[in-house]
């Protein structure tokens, strides 16, 4: 799918998007990204907002740089991030080619994002290049199955997900060392399907 | 491991109902007439397609992938299983419901217990 398709897609996805994600699937990993979230620091980079419900999860006082590249979906972020108590700017961006420089922030944080990128590595390549050195990528993202029988049902699955919505069997772990990310630590959330992973 | 029991609450209703309108559907369509064998191919695929729906709204309520794994599974061997009985001898709708229902209870018990063994750190 190419990066337009992919945008038009997310474009058509953002009407619906709150009402099928805020209730369920927002209240049952809520602790989790409360979680997840509570290490920000430094200068941030969110990748991608969508229609800004994990700001909610965010720790106050931070200062956070989001992008989507759906306009939709930002559209819809906006009155969430101007509610956020802190500093946080909206910008329209495609994760494979990000407008900044290189070494620009201290975190990298994302939420269900590589399961739509349509090159994942590019972009996460990207964010490796506008991360400090030392710095942390922290990723709340759901991926491919390695055990029968979830794994054959989520190859089952890909192709109606992926028409709709993100693809379920990818190896975003894989991903991140193909990127270049050296020190790499995955913790299963749910099965070893919706993982958090860290990597520097 | 979940342990809210609006969630926990939330598994075993979605399971029980997919296995149960999966299991009915089965015991209405597969009859005598039909070869074992392609009654339970027919089971898992239409037991999947019927799950869709029901997933996506279960999804609303109760979760994503939580949701939705369990419940691909139940409706996948609640097809297959009544799909098989019933090419074998007659199954009424109420006993196809039952049947595919409590297939659901312990597909759930078996994702709860791959969840405590996967869980924490992985490659």
């Amino acid at each position: 799918m190419s990066t337009a398709e992919a945008r038009k897609k997310w474009d058509d996805a953002a009407r619906g998007f709150d009402f099928a994600n805020s209730r369920g699937p927002e209240k049952r990993w809520g602790p989790l990204k409360q979680g997840f979230f509570a290490p920000m620091q430094g200068k941030v980079f969110f990748l991608a907002v969508g229609t800004g419900l994990d700001i909610q999860f965010f720790p106050t006082g931070q200062d956070i740089t989001g992008i989507d590249f759906s306009p939709r979906m930002l559209e819809k972020a906006q009155p969430r991030a101007a509610s956020y108590d802190g500093k946080m700017e909206l910008r329209e961006m495609d994760a494979q080619h990000l407008d900044f420089a290189d070494d620009t922030f201290d975190q990298v944080y994302t939420s269900c994002t590589f399961c739509s990128v349509p090159d994942p590595v590019q972009g996460l390549r990207e964010l490796r290049r506008v991360l400090k050195p030392g710095g942390t990528l922290r990723m709340f993202e759901h991926t491919g199955s390695r055990w029968f029988p979830f794994n054959a049902m989520l190859h089952l699955m890909n192709p109606l997900a992926r028409r709709f919505g993100p693809e379920v069997t990818r190896d975003t772990p894989g991903n991140v060392r193909a990127a270049g990310f050296q020190d790499v630590r995955v913790r299963n959330v749910y099965l070893d399907i919706v993982r958090m992973i860290e990597a520097t | 491991m979940e342990t809210r029991p609006y969630f926990i609450f939330g598994d075993v209703v979605s399971n029980v109902l997919v296995g149960a309108v999966v299991g009915a559907a089965m015991a209405a369509l597969i009859s005598v007439a039909w070869p074992m064998p392609v009654a339970m191919l027919v089971g898992m695929f239409l037991g999947m397609a019927l799950c869709v729906p029901i997933q996506i709204t279960c999804s609303l309520f109760f979760g994503a992938f939580e949701v939705m794994i369990p419940m691909m599974l139940t409706s996948m061997l609640a097809g297959m299983v009544v799909a098989m009985r019933a090419s074998m001898l007659a199954v009424s709708v109420g006993d196809g419901a039952l049947w595919g229902g409590c297939i659901g209870l312990p597909v759930l018990a078996f994702t709860y217990a791959a969840n405590a063994m996967l869980a924490g750190e992985a490659r």
